[in-house]
């Protein structure tokens, strides 16, 4: 058995045997090679480590100077059985002049994030390849890229083909939106019942604004106005959070804080990591999630920072 | 770097006519950045000279151009009596290059002038003692503000140096910068967003006159865009975003311009505002002081000419 891990990658150090159990400490990876630790249970940030610091003698993973061009650690993948982070590291801090790059896979203990492997991904590649962590801690490079929409012929109640985007994906849940001429029209799709919910009465958002939960269970939504220009959009604070078995809000919580912080995570506790460089804040939904990873399928050059949980 | 004369005068001897003196010289020149603001301390030393001369006058042979505390020594044998001096403390500065003289080289690039004048304001030295290090502490330094790779001793103190290097740079970007349509032509967000946009064609065509997909290309860059994504390149692709972007419409979906036989299609490149780049940046998290300066191109253009 392995398991296939693409893009930005959500994973759970450990099940939830029970609700009141689960992985205590939140682990963001941004792309200038920086992992911070976050302790769900005291919403407080316990560490923060630059893991190009971390690579002994030699610097595996290259000093950014002045502009941050690539991302130094990217499609952070989370081996919950070894308790390894792995990353995919340029070998230059710059494309070369046609623009492609040489990368790296550094594998890194946690919680001690000390660098446990290092293995050669490729060179003169024009995108950042896939990986692919099977059981054991053998990577796996060239991946295929994550499957940007669904054949939705196959899923009740309809099943006529609907032109879609797959957003994210949680077990057997899927966050998809339909691209419709109307409102922007997004559902979850459970490829275990073949069955396709629609979430209802949407306030204003949009794509960047909806999140799936751990699980697929439950999807959360951004509530946004309109800004400064036509494209524009500005949090409003108020959050819904969507049951993806009914397609309606089953919570609705008013957080003004993270109107200027970016959605970064869904603890299965039911803590929500808000942040933007150092200022953080964890919003709690009062709701448990099955410990189940939740995959983003886009599959950005240079993304924005990606969560593990693990309860070391 | 202007002829430095030393003379020597022996006084207090009288050298005896039929013996040719023989004057040994000793030239250090040493840069020690302590005093210069975001010099980072750097410290730079000319190759210490040593020279001997029949006669008490040396113009001293510098290999480089370099500035700094000058030290000279001299030691002249007078029968028996061994001469020394030294002169220490003497300072050799730096003079920014006139208008006129950076007229006089061969910079064809308007953009690359008025860069150049963001940069440094057309100057080699904030003082005539200290070179214009850059003020975020990286290290750049000069006319050109070269800061990866890091700086040489010669294009700390040399504004010809410092030029040739930043034409050089930004020769590079432009290779980057015209490079860049096929990669994004190539990647799998540009397939992705092709795909999207055909299967809606497709789904909308009524069944009595049923669509094809539609082969759809990403441009080159004109001359015009790939010399402000080049002037971008300059001061980096922060957070990999280059001066233009793909143009999706307000739901995300690509913007194609299809020609008038309905065959073809062609994507359309977008300037990134300066609002969106910033709210990229801090979507990616971005550290501050990796993100350039969000304005940079505008900034540039902003300048006057020289």
């Amino acid at each position: 058995m392995y398991r296939r891990l693409v893009g930005l990658v959500l994973l759970f150090g450990c099940s939830l045997a029970h609700a009141e159990v689960g992985p205590r400490y939140l682990y963001q990876v941004s792309c200038a090679a920086r992992v911070d630790r976050f302790d769900v249970a005291t919403g407080r940030k316990t560490n923060s480590v630059d893991l190009a610091k971390r690579t002994g003698k030699v610097r595996l993973i290259p000093d950014a100077e002045g502009a941050l061009e690539v991302c130094l650690s990217n499609r952070a993948t989370f081996d919950r059985d070894k308790s390894v982070l792995y990353v995919l590291a340029p070998k230059l801090a710059h494309p070369k002049e046609d623009g492609t790059s040489d990368y790296r896979i550094l594998g890194f203990s946690v919680p001690a994030l000390t660098l446990t492997s290092e293995v050669a991904a490729g060179d003169n590649l024009d995108h950042p390849p896939q990986f692919e962590v099977r059981s054991g801690g053998v990577v796996s490079i060239d991946g295929e890229p994550p499957k940007s929409d669904l054949a939705f012929s196959k899923f009740g109640p309809g099943r006529h083909e609907l032109v879609n985007r797959v957003l994210e994906r949680s077990g057997d849940r899927t966050l998809v939106r339909l691209l419709t001429d109307g409102p922007l029209d997004i559902g979850v799709a459970d490829s275990g019942t073949m069955t396709f919910v629609r979430m209802e009465n949407l306030p204003l958002t949009t794509v960047e604004n909806i999140h799936l939960s751990p699980g697929g269970t439950h999807v959360l939504v951004e509530e946004v106005v309109k800004g400064d220009d036509s494209r524009s959009r500005k949090k409003t604070g108020r959050l819904l959070l969507y049951d993806a078995q009914t397609g309606r809000a089953a919570k609705t919580l008013s957080e003004p804080a993270i109107i200027k912080l970016y959605f970064r995570g869904i603890s299965p506790l039911g803590k929500v990591l808000y942040d933007l460089l150092a200022d953080y804040r964890f919003v709690d939904l009062r709701v448990r999630f099955p410990a189940v990873s939740v995959v983003r399928t886009a599959s950005e050059d240079f993304p924005q920072p990606a969560v593990f949980f693990s309860d070391k | 770097m202007p002829a430095i004369r030393v003379t020597a005068n022996v006084v207090g001897v009288t050298p005896d006519p039929k013996v040719p003196l023989s004057y040994q010289w000793n030239v250090t020149l040493v840069f020690v950045g302590g005093a210069c603001a975001h010099s980072l301390n750097r410290r730079i030393s000319h190759p210490e000279i040593n020279a001997t001369t029949q006669t008490n006058t040396l113009t001293i042979p510098f290999s480089q151009i370099r500035g700094g505390e000058l030290t000279i020594s001299v030691t002249v044998r007078v029968g028996n009596v061994l001469l020394k001096a030294r002169s220490e403390k003497l300072q050799v500065v730096g003079t920014n290059p006139s208008t006129a003289a950076l007229m006089n080289m061969v910079i064809t690039n308007d953009a690359f002038k008025k860069l150049m004048r963001l940069e440094s304001g057309l100057r080699q030295f904030r003082t005539p003692s200290c070179p214009l290090f850059s003020g975020d502490n990286l290290g750049g330094v000069g006319i050109c503000q070269i800061t990866s790779p890091s700086p040489t001793d010669d294009q700390v103190w040399s504004w010809k140096e410092n030029l040739k290097a930043g034409l050089l740079f930004y020769k590079a970007k432009e290779v980057v910068a015209r490079a860049y349509p096929r990669h994004v032509r190539d990647g799998q967000e540009f397939k992705n967003l092709v795909k999207e946009y055909n299967d809606k064609r497709v789904a909308k065509a009524k069944p009595e006159a049923p669509l094809k997909p539609l082969p759809i290309d990403l441009p080159d860059y004109t001359p015009e865009q790939l010399e402000r994504d080049t002037v971008r390149g300059y001061n980096g692709y922060a957070g990999g975003l280059h001066e233009y972007r793909v143009k999706v419409d307000a739901a995300g979906l690509l913007v194609v311009n299809v020609d008038a036989g309905g065959n073809k299609g062609s994507a359309v490149w977008e300037v990134i505002s300066t609002a969106d780049r910033i709210a990229e940046y801090d979507r990616r998290n971005i550290p501050a002081n990796h993100r350039g300066d969000p304005a940079y191109v505008d900034d540039v253009y902003n300048q006057a000419s020289f």
